[in-house]
């Protein structure tokens, strides 16, 4: 969740720049000096870029596409005949579904509710939402799999009350979409609130107390005066969510091991690319399936971002 | 202390703990496999002999002691250690190791042996696209290699004809039983010699003591012991790369449909697992199950076990069709690397270390040795760990002896699959049928198969043509 605060935070800087650019010089191009020191600054990353970001999808496409007589789609077609294929992407798509529906729905619903409390309140419940996500990866699927085994959950209740009696039981294959985006709901979520929050403070004080003098109640005021105006990040968040949800892969992976095989090592798309890697030594088809969710990744991503305008200027 | 017989399998292990120290160790060994952690014993000897290339040995944290107790024999030894996860169900360190080496070149400090906890991963390692493992038929004596017991070694360590590991202890299935309870139940009863006793005999519990326990359905390893031990022909490699799967076969279906007959399913065999935490071993009146469940899942290496010496293992049962034979879970290998620069050193350890004396002794190894020839040493120390020490060691050398070579060593885990496919059915309430389940199973087994690269047969065609 990192990521994501310092763009906000760089965003704002942007766009401040921009206003004292246009205020200020005609050109809006920085001078000579500050110029270079700026290719040089964004050259250490563009190195690190091209080693580490691009030159791996590159070599991937490489594999993927290398066939035995020369380039071909051959371990595109093989992995898609892969009995685990589809299931693996129906899969992922059923935990997309359930973990972005929500998501959306309730982080947009909570950054609204606190953003119209008290700023020491509505602190105190961004700090208690963001809890959660403060234990991410690993970490959050060890204590989860505290929490779903009815002996050792301290909401062993609930899971009575669905007839789960031992974690067996809880990680049937049919509910692990819905495992997954509870544990991915509570690791982003709370990340997200403060994200929102602070796209809502954005939002102009006068614009809201106009819409006030002019009659607006709280609900109406959410609804059609602040919701609207955080559009585009609630567009971004989906962008980043659904190309990190694609990628699941940690936690059916510890899933997996802790559960010797009931939840299968081939769950996701990403784990089977690596069970065909690492396990079987057919490295040309798991670079083929990590280019299908490349694909996907930015088919999505670019659709979202068309649909959504997320980059055009108001 | 005889704590842990199990172990040959360091996953089992950790499954017999507590679940706060599984998860625990779960991320450990995460961490150990990442940083590889190095442990160097090996003592420098003077000159020239200081400046040789170590011997590089992996090996999990449950082979320390064999370190301890090698260096100990062998002060001098240029050997370098190095802590590794035993290459744990489902981990696949080696496969990905040797994947990336096979790319780049294999490194100075790629390990010479490796101590494995999976069955399964010598004929992978050692076939195509592997084939890293070193042919030790040239380097260790005939006579040796007819020394370990009944098809042991050729049910994991026999690939087209080469031996490609050696193998550790034995975790052949045995029949546990708990006397005091059985005599209070049974009385003037022995305990059961086949499965269909087993069956009636659970039957008849559940009638009488509802609440005890003679079976489990709720591990992802039961068809080691239900499946394998009566032949049902499942994971049956007839030849190389070719893979026989049969779940219409009577070795099947008759012990199927004798436990759904019985309804033992969720009553007398419990649909909890022996490693969950919801398992009490004190109510354990009698249980099919390896060599190391005696003390890791019964005794006191358990949560709430019994005390030592009250268990007894009485030998395997037999199997529906009649053969006397057993399934196994567990029992580690002893691999060699092909690309060891002193093949003949490193053969000659991985032998040290699967036969010699000093090394398979209790308090070193905690399974029984597969080399027959330390069987009898080390079966004798255990009089004070179980009840009825000459009827547990005579069933144990049996057990070993007669484990069924048609359920072969394969890339896939036929634990996991069972895991996947069987255990959300036979774990539900009310649990359902395990005759339904032979042919999802079988199933998911042969696409298993086919995605590793083998052909399968079966004379079902659901099987063959998916």
């Amino acid at each position: 969740m990192t990521i994501p605060l310092a763009t906000v935070v760089s965003d704002e800087r942007v766009s401040a720049r921009r206003r004292r650019r246009a205020g200020g010089r005609r050109g809006g191009q920085p001078a000579g000096s500050s110029r270079t020191a700026g290719y040089l600054f964004v050259s250490v990353y563009v190195v690190l870029l091209l080693a580490l970001g691009v030159a791996p999808t590159v070599y991937a496409i490489a594999l993927a596409l290398s066939a035995p007589g020369g380039v071909g789609f051959a371990h595109f077609i093989n992995t898609f005949n892969f009995f685990e294929f589809a299931p693996a992407f129906e899969h992922i798509f059923e935990f997309e579904g359930i973990w972005l529906a929500t998501q959306t729905v309730f982080v947009v619903t909570l950054a609204l509710m606190v953003h119209t409390l008290a700023h020491r309140v509505s602190s105190v419940f961004r700090f208690i939402f963001y809890l959660p996500g403060a234990m991410a990866g690993a970490a959050s699927v060890v204590v989860w799999l505290f929490m779903f085994d009815p002996h050792t959950s301290p909401w062993a209740f609930i899971l009575h009350a669905f007839h789960f009696q031992q974690l067996a039981n809880t990680v049937v294959p049919g509910n692990l979409p819905i495992i997954f985006a509870i544990m991915a709901f509570f690791t982003g979520a709370g990340g997200w609130i403060v994200i929102m929050y602070g796209a809502l403070n954005n939002i102009p004080r006068e614009l809201i107390e106009a819409a006030e003098i002019d009659g607006s109640n709280v609900f109406q005021t959410a609804l059609r005066i602040k919701l609207p105006l955080i559009r585009k990040w609630i567009v971004y968040m989906l962008v980043l969510s659904f190309a990190a949800g694609s990628q699941l892969f940690v936690e059916p992976q510890i899933l997996a091991v802790a559960t010797v095989g009931e939840v299968p090592a081939q769950w996701s798309p990403n784990q089977l690319a690596y069970y065909l890697a690492f396990q079987l030594d057919r490295f040309n088809d798991a670079a083929a399936i990590s280019v299908d969710l490349l694909v996907i990744g930015l088919l999505v991503a670019v659709l979202l971002v068309w649909r959504g305008k997320l980059f055009e200027v108001d | 202390m005889f704590h842990t017989v199990s172990s040959s399998i360091a996953m089992k292990l950790w499954r017999g703990r507590r679940r706060g120290h599984r998860t625990a160790l779960i991320t450990c060994t995460a961490l150990a496999v990442a940083g590889g952690s190095v442990a160097v014993v090996g003592v420098a000897t003077a000159g020239a002999k200081a400046a040789a290339k170590p011997l590089i040995v992996w090996i999990d944290t449950s082979r320390v002691p064999y370190e301890k107790a090698y260096m100990a024999a062998n002060p001098h030894a240029n050997i370098k250690w190095v802590i590794y996860n035993g290459n744990e169900n489902g981990t696949g360190v080696l496969q990905s190791k040797f994947a990336l080496w096979n790319r780049t070149g294999w490194p100075s400090n790629a390990p010479d042996v490796m101590f494995d906890t999976q069955n399964y991963d010598a004929v992978q390692l050692a076939t195509a696209p592997y084939s890293d493992l070193l042919n030790l038929k040239k380097y260790v004596p005939a006579k040796v290699l007819k020394g370990y017991a009944g098809s042991t070694l050729a049910a994991a360590c026999e690939a087209g004809g080469q031996i490609i590991c050696l193998r550790n202890d034995n975790a052949a299935v045995v029949l546990w039983v708990n006397p005091t309870l059985f005599n209070q139940f049974f009385p003037g009863q022995t305990p059961p010699t086949t499965w269909t006793q087993l069956i009636s005999d659970s039957q008849q519990l559940q009638a009488s003591h509802p609440g005890y326990i003679s079976g489990d359905i709720g591990d992802q390893f039961d068809e080691d012991y239900i499946l394998w031990g009566n032949e049902c022909p499942l994971n049956d490699v007839t030849a190389s790369k070719t893979v026989t799967i049969n779940p219409n076969s009577p070795n099947c279906t008759t012990i199927a449909k004798d436990i759904d007959a019985a309804g033992v399913e969720g009553n007398s065999w419990t649909t909890t697992g022996v490693f969950s935490s919801g398992f009490n071993p004190q109510k354990v009146v009698m249980m099919v199950g390896p060599l190391w469940y005696g003390t890791s899942v019964f005794q006191t290496g358990a949560t709430g076990g019994v005390p030592n010496g009250t268990m007894v293992a009485y030998p395997p049962l037999t199997a529906t069709d009649g053969a006397h034979v057993t399934g196994a879970l567990g029992g580690g290998l002893w691999l060699v690397s092909k690309h060891s620069p002193d093949p003949a050193a490193a053969a000659a350890f991985a032998e040290y270390m699967s036969t010699s004396p000093k090394i398979q002794k209790p308090t070193v190894d905690a399974g029984l040795p597969d080399y027959v020839p330390d069987e009898a040493g080390y079966v004798s120390s255990l009089s004070s760990v179980f009840g009825d020490p000459s009827v547990t060691e005579s069933s144990w050398k049996t057990a070993a002896a007669e484990v069924w070579n048609g359920w072969s060593p394969v890339p896939w885990s036929t634990d996991a699959v069972w895991g996947s496919t069987a255990l959300p059915n036979l774990t539900a309430s009310p649990p359902a049928s395990f005759a339904a389940q032979l042919l999802p199973y079988a199933e998911s087994l042969s696409n298993q198969a086919r995605l590793a690269g083998y052909a399968v047969k079966s004379p079902v065609s659901a099987v063959s043509n998916p």
